[in-house]
């Protein structure tokens, strides 16, 4: 056994030091908000090209298997997703043609002056501990704090809550505790979604209103965008309100690209 | 077991370590990080590593309007804990002596 000969008081300096630096730390960081920032924005910067890397190679660890093939099937393999990568970059293509013409034609209709980005999410919940989406565009790219964040055109996700130089960080309307104002159904009844986390919400509503699996939820005051989807409905005889669980439209977990609406009326 | 190891690739076993955890906090799901960093923090003596990646996933992915009124350091205050708990539960620890 390996006993340090050091004296105890010796010994216990660097600890003493460091539970004093990193106190101090948490009380700065808390106090000064902005000094948070700027070291988010820091870290940010660290992280953003190791994303960008992870996601131009497709970062996967389902893929370690590879290793072990033989040269031929690694070279039919290639090939084959070559191939797929062709006819997928067709599809992208025609989903931003798509996608684009969806915002044209919304924007004719509701006569809004709002200009849209695509970005790629870079880490999404699972990877991020709270629902929150990391994007690879930021300040630089006109964004700022409160712009929607949405989905196919049509389905909202939450809004960008900070911004960098080059990245920005979207808060899901699914953010546990969260509160939403959204308008249910075809009869439109004024619900308060509350986020569960995980692209997951609740509502509670009279039990005299009609509520049934598949209806939208959509958000007050822009019905062009669905914030979420009813998945069940619980309601007892003796109960007055029934309670609704409602996911997201999308799936959060494999999100890969996501609309910016730049300046977007709140 | 003994936590000080006298071999010359203690420093790069933690450096290997320090590694694995930065990693993992960019491309795994936040809980297996800290599944790691706990591991970490029983594995290795004096762990302060556990803050700083707290630090680094609270600036991450933390934002300032969610969850505990505001309080944003979540995962470096674990971390915190996690370095001061660990050096007392393994002093009490026969495993650890």
């Amino acid at each position: 056994m390996y006993r340090s000969l050091q004296p105890k008081k010796t010994k216990n300096k660097p600890r003493i030091a460091f539970f004093s630096f990193a106190i101090l730390v948490l009380i700065s960081f808390t106090l000064f908000p902005s000094l948070f920032h700027s070291f988010s924005s820091a870290a940010n910067n660290i992280a953003m090209p190791f994303w960008n890397t992870g996601a131009a190679g497709g970062v996967s660890f389902s893929n370690t298997t590879l290793a072990l093939n033989s040269k031929e099937s690694l070279i039919a393999k290639n090939k084959e997703l070559t191939e797929t990568i062709k006819k997928l970059e067709g599809e992208v293509n025609g989903y931003d043609f798509v996608v684009q013409e969806n915002l044209e034609l919304k924007k004719l209709l509701f006569q809004k002056t709002e200009e849209t980005l695509i970005a790629t999410v870079v880490a999404r919940p699972n990877i991020t501990a709270y629902d929150t989406f990391l994007i690879d565009i930021g300040k630089n790219s006109g964004i700022k704090n409160g712009d929607k964040v949405l989905s196919g055109g049509n389905a909202t996700l939450g809004v960008i809550e900070e911004t960098y130089p080059y990245s920005a960080k979207a808060r899901l309307f699914s953010t546990a505790g969260e509160i939403s104002d959204a308008l249910l159904g075809p009869d439109n009844i004024p619900v308060q979604l509350r986020g569960l986390g995980g692209g997951a919400f609740t509502a509670e509503v009279p039990h005299t209103m009609e509520v049934k699996r598949g209806d939208n939820a959509i958000v007050s005051g822009t019905p062009e965008y669905i914030i979420a989807e009813v998945v069940s409905v619980e309601s007892g005889d003796t109960e007055s309100f029934q309670k609704i669980y409602l996911r997201g439209p999308i799936n959060i977990f494999n999100a890969k690209y996501v609309q910016v609406v730049k300046n977007a009326k709140r | 077991m003994h936590t000080e190891d006298p071999s010359p690739f203690k420093f790069y076993k933690r450096l290997v370590a320090d590694f694995a955890l930065l990693f993992s906090a960019l491309f795994f799901p936040w809980w297996i990080t800290l599944i790691l960093i706990i591991i970490g923090a029983f594995f290795f003596e004096n762990f302060y590593e556990a803050f700083f990646l707290g630090l680094f996933l609270d600036a991450l992915y933390g934002t300032e309007a969610i969850n505990f009124y505001g309080f944003r350091l979540f995962f470096a205050t674990i971390g915190l804990f996690l370095v001061f708990f660990s050096s007392l539960l393994k002093k009490k620890v026969r495993f650890f002596s």
